[in-house]
């Protein structure tokens, strides 16, 4: 196994197991621990992708999400929802299991392909590339969906705050 | 490079155990964790495609998918404390 294979497979361990204890944590915070851990160990997948742009606004991303979350659960921290009717969980677990057997029949059935190899000197992946590009044809997409992000981060984190100055008095 | 099915692979079982997450858990933080873990498993399959194809357009819907679920986690966070302060009232 070379090192590339292994350091994937490790950090898809990581991730997946992360995953599965951030939603099935009782408590909110190691919930959002688990959350952290499984999004930075997304961070090995997406630079093997060439993605070290993705990766890096992810992780700014999970940065900000805890943050939120975290806020969300001190504030809420008693706060759960009432009970669910049986139908209702009869219908959530018919679905995740529906997903799950879509995902290992057409998993089953798959091409493998790596994809097209890369020449010397491909600037696929470059931040000032995608940057370039993101300037070039997304302009207006960006600058809103950035002004959008902007305004949603600081909606809520003053909403926090007010929330936050509230409960303390 | 990995078969591009790896990575295929790894983000449907993450938008798997977001989406048990999301559907499945009665805390609103727990909800939100799951729909948080199945846009980060999006954006890895769009990456994956993109590297596949050799096309940044994919890399950039990755950030879109990103951007706009830090968004809605914004949003959801604003609603989920107003309306717990009006149940407060």
């Amino acid at each position: 196994m070379s090192a590339p294979t292994f350091i994937f497979f490790a950090s898809a361990a990581v991730a997946t197991i992360a995953a599965v204890w951030a939603v099935s944590a009782r408590d909110g915070m190691r919930s959002l621990a688990g959350l952290a851990v499984a999004l930075a160990a997304l961070i090995v997948p997406l630079v093997q992708l060439r993605a070290p742009l993705v990766a890096a606004v992810l992780l700014s991303s999970t940065v900000v999400s805890v943050l939120l979350l975290g806020g969300l659960a001190r504030v809420r921290q008693h706060a759960e929802a009432g009970e669910r009717s049986r139908v209702y969980v009869v219908l959530a677990t018919l679905a995740v299991l529906g997903f799950a057997w879509v995902l290992l029949a057409t998993g089953s059935r798959q091409v493998v392909e790596s994809g097209t190899p890369l020449t010397p000197g491909n600037v696929f992946g470059d931040g000032s590339a995608l940057v370039l590009e993101l300037a070039e044809t997304h302009l207006v997409a960006s600058l809103l969906v950035g002004l959008l992000a902007l305004c949603c981060v600081i909606a809520a984190v003053l909403s926090l705050v007010a929330e936050g100055a509230k409960a303390q008095e | 490079m990995l078969p591009v099915t790896h990575y295929l692979y790894l983000s449907l079982v993450l938008f798997g155990i977001g989406l048990a997450g999301a559907v499945l858990r009665r805390s609103l933080v727990a909800a939100l964790i799951g729909v948080q873990l199945m846009l980060a498993a999006v954006a890895l399959c769009f990456c994956a495609y993109a590297r596949m194809f050799v096309d940044a357009a994919g890399q950039i819907a990755a950030l879109w998918v990103v951007l706009v679920g830090l968004c809605e986690l914004g949003v959801i966070v604003a609603v989920a404390l107003r309306s717990a302060r009006a149940e407060e009232h």
